[in-house]
């Protein structure tokens, strides 16, 4: 595509996108805060969602301080709406209250948009991959780093239709991480919900995507939906992750090495116990990783 | 017209001819429903957390049609849902519903709670501390108190109260009246450290309370509710209050 010509190429030195070593880790629900503060596991990390704690005081943030204080916490947003361009101020402020507090690892956001004309759309709704809509996101992600004072890690969104499109999806989310100096957080599970519902190659995806721009990944459950069935698959977060996911996501540590992983679960919450079970063949990918790129590397 | 104005249109109003502005030409765009499910389903999701007495009394299925009037006419406007429901109270007061107005003024009681339960932390006075300001013979220039942060005194009536407690507490509840209501009576919500507390007053203690809302002067307030009341146990109340974690010393004055 043409050159963009309103902003500068930021990226000078390889990124470090975490502040702390860690291996896989786990969406932290107020449930689990007891058990969070207790495990011992090696490596684990948690994330949550910053919004649900834009709260002035109470238990929720009280319990979010105490694992905090134990353990590594990355921020992961759902509201900022990147994609609408220049963040709101209210919500930049109660982010960085809440930064201040908990001081994470990373922060991460989301390749879409959710707010228009006042209204808060409480979901990751698409953007076009047209110019305008990346000139748009690329102000969106740098005044959302300045509000910050961070570079962030920017998620793939998971596709239910095709979107009008000048580009690949990869090219558009590595033309925004070039000019704003963001990372990506790659979401397996989004991939190969889009891959499903829009026909795109999930691995020609990922190989697209240079390793040192991919921060953290995500994995996570889907299931059909109720009308179309497997032809439409649905991001929700709410069982286990589907063993193709799996696959995919060793797939995705051939080409990246060892990143973060983190598993996602956001509905039907099971016992910490079982996340956890869950969360060490995410662990076991992330150590393989290791070896596979060092083959891999060897062969070359 | 804009891509996001074609889907806020389509999620707020099933307006489908422009979403060809956002997904490609030929594509099943009821898929699109997605969205505005999802949409009406995270809000309401937050509406029945935040009223569940509400939902209690009228059931599911007619709180889900009173919830999606309610978000349809006041989306949610920041980017979260913590905190979202702020205008639920008044809104309900206003609609043709055989329940009000009992049914508003249990959802103020819960919208109070939850204010409580996610307001600014409180550092009550405790008992001890101010018998320390008594041995140190410093009752003369007493600080100022008030009441914590995270406490408010609410009027509504004595059978929502009463509904709206053994609600909270998960007792049974069976053949309420809902169409009337008994006169007026306050109740106080506050969260000292981590639990919402609720409990009716009556007249002398809510006076007095009033005044200590008002005046943060301890003084005037035993004075002023005295000449109102001149009945009313003064120490009692004011060893309730202390005992209940309601008190704090004024770091502002």
């Amino acid at each position: 595509m043409e050159s963009l010509p309103t902003h500068q190429l930021k990226r000078e030195t390889k990124p470090v996108w975490f502040k702390h070593k860690v291996a896989a880790g786990l969406s932290l629900k107020p449930q689990h805060f007891n058990e969070a503060v207790e495990c011992a596991v090696d490596g684990i990390w948690f994330e949550v969602h910053p919004e649900n704690y834009f709260m002035a005081g109470g238990p929720r943030l009280a319990g979010l301080q105490r694992v905090a204080e134990r353990h590594p916490i990355a921020l992961h947003g759902v509201g900022a709406s990147l994609g609408s361009g220049a963040p709101d101020a209210e919500h930049l402020g109660r982010l960085m209250a809440l930064i201040k507090l908990i001081n994470p690892v990373t922060v991460s956001e989301h390749a879409v948009w959710s707010s228009f004309n006042g209204i808060y759309f409480a979901d990751l709704l698409p953007l076009p991959r047209t110019k305008v809509a990346l000139l748009r996101l690329i102000e969106g992600v740098e005044r959302f780093q300045d509000g910050i004072g961070r570079t962030i890690l920017l998620e793939n969104p998971s596709n239910y239709l095709p979107v009008k499109s000048e580009m690949d999806e990869p090219d558009f989310l590595m033309e925004v991480a070039q000019r704003t100096g963001c990372g990506l957080l790659l979401d397996v599970n989004n991939i190969y919900i889009s891959a499903r519902n829009t026909g795109i190659d999930a691995k020609k995806y990922i190989r697209a995507l240079p390793p040192e721009l991919i921060g953290e990944i995500h994995i996570a459950g889907h299931q059909n939906d109720i009308q179309y069935g497997d032809k439409l698959l649905i991001d929700s977060h709410d069982r286990e992750v589907a063993y193709p996911v799996w696959d995919l996501l060793d797939f995705a540590l051939q080409h990246t090495g060892q990143v973060p992983i983190l598993l996602e679960r956001d509905a039907e919450i099971p016992k910490f116990s079982t996340l956890l079970d869950e969360m060490s063949r995410a662990k076991h990918a992330f150590a393989s990783a290791v070896c596979s790129r060092s083959l891999k590397n060897a062969e070359t | 017209m804009s891509y996001q104005q074609a889907l806020s249109q389509f999620i707020l109003h099933k307006t489908t001819t422009n979403l060809s502005v956002l997904f490609e030409e030929g594509v099943e765009t009821s898929i699109a429903s997605i969205y505005r499910n999802g949409f009406f389903r995270s809000c309401r999701e937050v509406i029945s957390s935040t009223f569940p007495t509400v939902q209690f009394l009228i059931g599911e299925d007619r709180f889900k049609e009173i919830a999606h009037a309610f978000i349809q006419e006041n989306p949610p406007a920041k980017g979260t849902l913590t905190g979202y429901g702020d205008k639920f109270p008044q809104w309900l007061a206003l609609q043709k519903v055989e329940e009000n107005p009992l049914l508003s003024q249990l959802s103020s009681l819960d919208w109070a709670w939850i204010s409580c339960l996610y307001g600014h932390d409180a550092i009550p006075l405790t008992a001890e501390y101010f018998q320390s300001l008594i041995v140190q013979n410093v009752t003369d220039t007493l600080p100022s108190i008030s009441l914590i942060k995270n406490a408010q005194l609410l009027l509504s009536s004595k059978n929502a109260i009463s509904l709206w407690l053994n609600l909270k507490k998960g007792a049974t509840v069976k053949n309420v009246d809902l169409s009337s209501i008994d006169e007026a009576q306050s109740i106080l919500i506050w969260r000292p450290y981590f639990e919402v507390f609720a409990r009716p007053t009556q007249d002398g203690e809510t006076c007095f309370i009033e005044e200590i809302i008002h005046n943060k002067d301890l003084s005037r307030a035993s004075e002023n509710t005295l000449i109102k009341y001149p009945n009313f146990n003064l120490p009692e109340h004011f060893s309730a209050l202390l005992q209940n974690g309601l008190l704090s010393i004024n770091r502002e004055s």
